[in-house]
């Protein structure tokens, strides 16, 4: 009974520390590789506990390797846009001003069913009121409302938005042009350098740029540390 | 970064217990079943104080190693050895001479479970 409760005291605090290391990531959303970590981890570390034939470093060291795993992983999407990408995906529109794209609800096979009660849980109705519906790389869908739609004195005073009726979009993210995004926001590769050029500095170190709906710009480089 | 360093000294210390832990059972399961192969051959010659010095070995060899042997094989596997290798000081001797040697195969026969367990792909 006693070797229980120390095993049980040892798996609770290695998994506190765990957590910890891997981040308020894993506290959130999860993304695929988080998910597979959280179910082998909480099934690991229950093992040594049922069993107290079975050695603790033995039950524990899958853990150590899991969560050391994880961490070099998340890193690695950091660093790499494809490699994110190949482990978790990339965010898909599946509604373009109000038009349901079918083709992409086919490829992450989402069900009508399942993209109309998303859209309930996000106190949408009609999915004509939506401009933008993105399903994230953790699966759950995000809606920019049409600019009518997005409150009462829009549609009342019939009120227009200040250039285009979507969300900022992102152009170039960690120093990499996001060719796919460039038809939305209306420009073109070398648009994109000239504009950076302009602002004097390096592709390579533009953290974040995106094109807001009146055509503006939101620019963000990178820190020294990075 | 930050969290990248703890990351590589979990894969480090993992990797350091694996390759310690393989070696060591390596090292002492083949140790272990020497000893109890000298002992089942002192005895097939009939040479039971040899048979027991053997043993006496055999024994001292794993309360030696016991506590290290704990953390990477299951206790179970473990105590089905002592339970196996125990009674074998009173199996040497002329009348006993048979058991003897079908128990210290049943002992090598657990030692090649306990290695099993460490070393088997899948």
């Amino acid at each position: 009974m006693l070797i229980v409760c120390l095993r049980t005291l040892i798996a609770y605090a290695l998994i506190i520390g765990m957590i910890r290391l891997m981040g308020k990531r894993q506290l959130g959303e999860l993304q695929p590789s988080e998910l597979v970590t959280t179910i082998l981890v909480s099934n690991l570390a229950s093992l040594p506990i049922e069993d107290a034939d079975l050695p603790i470093i033995t039950a524990l060291l899958p853990i150590l390797i899991i969560v050391a795993l994880e961490i070099i992983l998340s890193m690695l999407e950091i660093r790499s846009q494809k490699f994110s990408a190949a482990v978790s995906g990339s965010p898909k529109v599946v509604i373009r001003d109000g038009q349901i794209d079918q083709q992409a609800l086919a490829e992450l096979r989402y069900g009508i069913d399942d993209l109309l009660e998303a859209l309930r849980n996000k106190d949408v109705f009609d999915f004509r009121e939506v401009a933008y519906g993105i399903v994230e790389t953790n699966g759950t869908l995000n809606v920019y409302r049409k600019f009518d739609k997005q409150n009462l004195q829009n549609e009342v005073f019939e009120l227009k938005p200040d250039g285009c009726d979507r969300p900022p979009i992102t152009v170039v993210l960690d120093g990499k042009i996001q060719t796919e995004e460039l038809p939305d926001a209306g420009v073109n590769e070398k648009q994109i350098i000239d504009l950076v050029a302009k602002r004097q500095i390096q592709l390579e170190s533009v953290y974040l740029l995106q094109i807001d709906r009146d055509g503006s710009t939101i620019l963000v480089t990178k820190e020294e540390t990075q | 970064m930050k969290r990248v360093v703890p990351a590589v000294v979990l894969l480090i210390v993992a990797a350091g217990l694996t390759i310690y832990g393989t070696l060591f059972i390596n090292q002492k399961t083949s140790e272990l079943t020497d000893l109890l192969n000298a002992a089942h051959s002192c005895c097939t010659n009939r040479d039971y104080q040899g048979a027991s010095d053997n043993l006496e070995k055999f024994c001292q060899t794993f309360n030696k190693n016991e506590a290290i042997l704990i953390l990477f094989v299951r206790r179970d596997l473990l105590a089905e050895l002592m339970r196996i290798a125990e009674p074998l000081f009173d199996y040497a001797n002329e009348e006993m001479r048979y058991d003897f040697c079908i128990e210290t195969q049943r002992a090598v026969t657990q030692l090649e479970i306990i290695r099993e367990s460490q070393f088997k792909l899948i």
